[in-house]
């Protein structure tokens, strides 16, 4: 029975398979296809936003800043929640230990 | 030493014995019509009266009826069970707890087939969705699809149906697991309604087959040891 | 080479957490070095992420959300991942070790996934537009998300320790199975989310921040999982007196 079972597990993997493959080669470089873009110039030495400072391999001279200008805000969002994450349920653990330590 | 029953006619015997349980009474199919068709019923109120919107939309509304009909039926099915202490009974026949899962989940699974296809004319009455086009198909839809909700639900209503909170948790398990399901089967659904150009029926069906065969599968190994626990 | 990333990062972790487990001596040292490291290299990857790796060519300076997003998202598949291989040691030998790691992981996947989320959308809104999108990325991992928060759910409700094991470990197994089947049917929708980031897809300076960034966090991975299990631990001692496991029930004659 068992067995029965394990084959039919390895033919419904079979059947995944068959829908969707894995794919053969590595994925090419990150390039979103966003839907919604606000229109912007396509090419254009803009320069960096305001409280961004000049990258230290002086990169966005040759790279540009591509077309989304700014939202600094939102990286600034995303890395204050790393560590907020970190720090708040470390805090949690903490607050939560078990009260004796056996040694 | 007894003979032991063979896997498959033990499981036979559980489906029978919930079937007779079922006749005498149809109380739970009964009311799981009059619930699935009041769900139909308040969607189409909910969407708005347009007919087009609606039929587009059908097969959607359809399986979320049956899934929330499912909920009921799943714990149902195995609160009869914990009546009277039926299932440790049963356990402790000569009998294969698998057999028990071959048996519920079969039993579950025409419980809501027969709910689905009572739907079916519910479904063209409020929706005017046609069922004409690959009725053969659609019925293998649909019976693929009740079968993948049973399976992994009789294992979590195994599961909730000893746990407190029993209605909430019976849900709050099930539906993350049955997303792809509810998926594939509306999407099937979708091309036996309307037509299907580029053929993805096929697909959607392997998709099917493929996610009821996982799901037997692992419920097979897994629900001796949730019988084990009762 | 990018592939086996992620498995090189749950070996790294297993071996942390089973030296932690057996070797009583390090119980104590261990984790704070980790979290010593990973809270030193927190405040590095601040800077990496924000000044030092390039503008992403499209999303500007919006890109380097990547290097806190993917991080937090692998680590919390990886505590997954845990916790099904945790499932499956219970079901095939009963263990209150396993147990505790289980509910461990399946805690610590539930907060970093969550946090991950959060930043994903936050990142969505300038880069799509829109908070939320329903593609195979996003669906499955909310589903991943939402069945590991019925698994927690369903070990608060359970009383009995010995049920509440083999339930969770139950409910681990379908969870984890679930997660393949849903990013396979949804993924051939046309998808918006990016291709996989990975090191090989991006170049070199992005990598090997995200490379800082995938080690920072679990170096905090590590002591949030042994703390966690601790705590598991604890209350199953304190809620019984441990007697020995049942054999399972023998089949009958």
């Amino acid at each position: 029975m068992r067995a029965l079972f394990a084959g039919l597990l390895v033919a419904a993997s079979l059947a995944f398979a068959d829908i969707a493959p894995f794919p053969e080669k590595p994925p090419p470089a990150v390039e979103p296809a966003p839907a919604i873009v606000e229109p912007a110039p396509a090419v254009e030495p803009a320069p960096a936003p305001a409280p961004a400072p000049l990258h230290p391999m002086g990169i966005e001279k040759a790279v540009g800043s591509g077309v989304i200008q700014g939202g600094w805000e939102y990286v600034y969002a995303c890395y204050a929640l790393a560590v907020i994450g970190v720090l708040g349920y470390g805090a949690s653990l903490f607050v939560r230990r078990p009260k004796e330590q056996a040694s | 030493m007894t003979p032991k029953i063979s896997l498959l006619a033990a499981a036979w015997l559980v489906l029978k014995k919930d079937w007779q349980i079922e006749w005498r009474t149809r109380a739970r199919l009964t009311a799981l019509i009059f619930f699935s068709g009041a769900t139909l019923l308040l969607f189409s109120f909910a969407m708005g009266p347009d007919v087009t919107s609606l039929r587009a939309h059908a097969h959607g509304y359809l399986w979320l009826g049956l899934l929330f009909a499912s909920v009921l039926s799943l714990g149902e099915s195995f609160r009869i069970e914990s009546e009277n202490q039926a299932l440790t009974g049963l356990v402790l026949t000569p009998v294969e707890p698998r057999a028990i899962f071959i048996g519920k989940v079969l039993g579950n699974a025409s419980m809501l087939f027969v709910l689905s296809l009572v739907l079916l004319p519910i479904t063209v009455g409020l929706y005017d969705v046609t069922l004409t086009r690959v009725p053969h198909l659609l019925l293998l839809v649909l019976f693929l699809g009740v079968l993948g909700i049973s399976a992994p639900g009789t294992v979590y209503s195994a599961i909730s149906a000893n746990a407190r909170a029993r209605d909430v948790m019976l849900p709050l398990l099930l539906f993350p697991v049955l997303v792809p399901l509810l998926l594939a089967a509306a999407s099937a659904t979708k091309l036996t309604f309307q037509p299907d150009p580029q053929d993805q029926l096929g697909s959607w069906l392997k998709l099917l087959i493929a996610f009821d065969l996982i799901y037997l599968s692992v419920g097979f190994l897994v629900f001796p040891k949730i019988a084990e626990e009762d | 080479m990018p592939a086996s990333i992620p498995l090189l990062l749950l070996l790294a972790l297993a071996v942390m957490v089973v030296v932690h487990i057996a070797v009583p001596k390090t119980r104590t040292i261990l984790w704070k070095l980790s979290a010593a490291l990973g809270a030193v290299m927190l405040g590095l990857l601040m800077y990496l992420g924000m000044f030092y790796a390039p503008p992403e060519a499209f999303m500007s300076n919006v890109g380097r959300i990547l290097y806190v997003h993917v991080p937090y998202i692998w680590m919390a598949f990886i505590a997954f991942l845990m916790n099904v291989g945790c499932a499956f040691g219970y079901l095939m030998k009963k263990s209150w070790v396993t147990d505790a790691l289980a509910e461990s992981s399946a805690e610590v996947g539930v907060l970093f996934g969550a946090v991950g989320v959060a930043m994903g959308s936050i990142w969505a809104r300038p880069t799509w537009g829109v908070w939320w999108d329903w593609d195979p990325r996003l669906i499955s991992t909310t589903v991943m998300l939402l069945s590991y928060v019925g698994y927690l759910a369903l070990r608060s409700f359970t009383e009995d320790p010995e049920r509440r094991a083999t339930w969770s470990a139950a409910v681990g197994i379908l969870s984890g199975v679930s997660l393949p089947i849903t990013y396979y049917s949804v993924r051939w929708w046309n998808s918006l989310h990016q291709v996989q980031s990975s090191t090989a897809s991006v170049d070199k300076t992005m990598g090997s921040v995200l490379l800082w960034g995938l080690a920072t966090l679990l170096f905090f991975l590590f002591p949030f999982i042994v703390k966690r299990y601790e705590i598991a631990r604890a209350r199953q001692t304190a809620a019984m007196e441990l007697p020995p496991l049942e054999a399972p029930r023998p089949e009958a004659a």
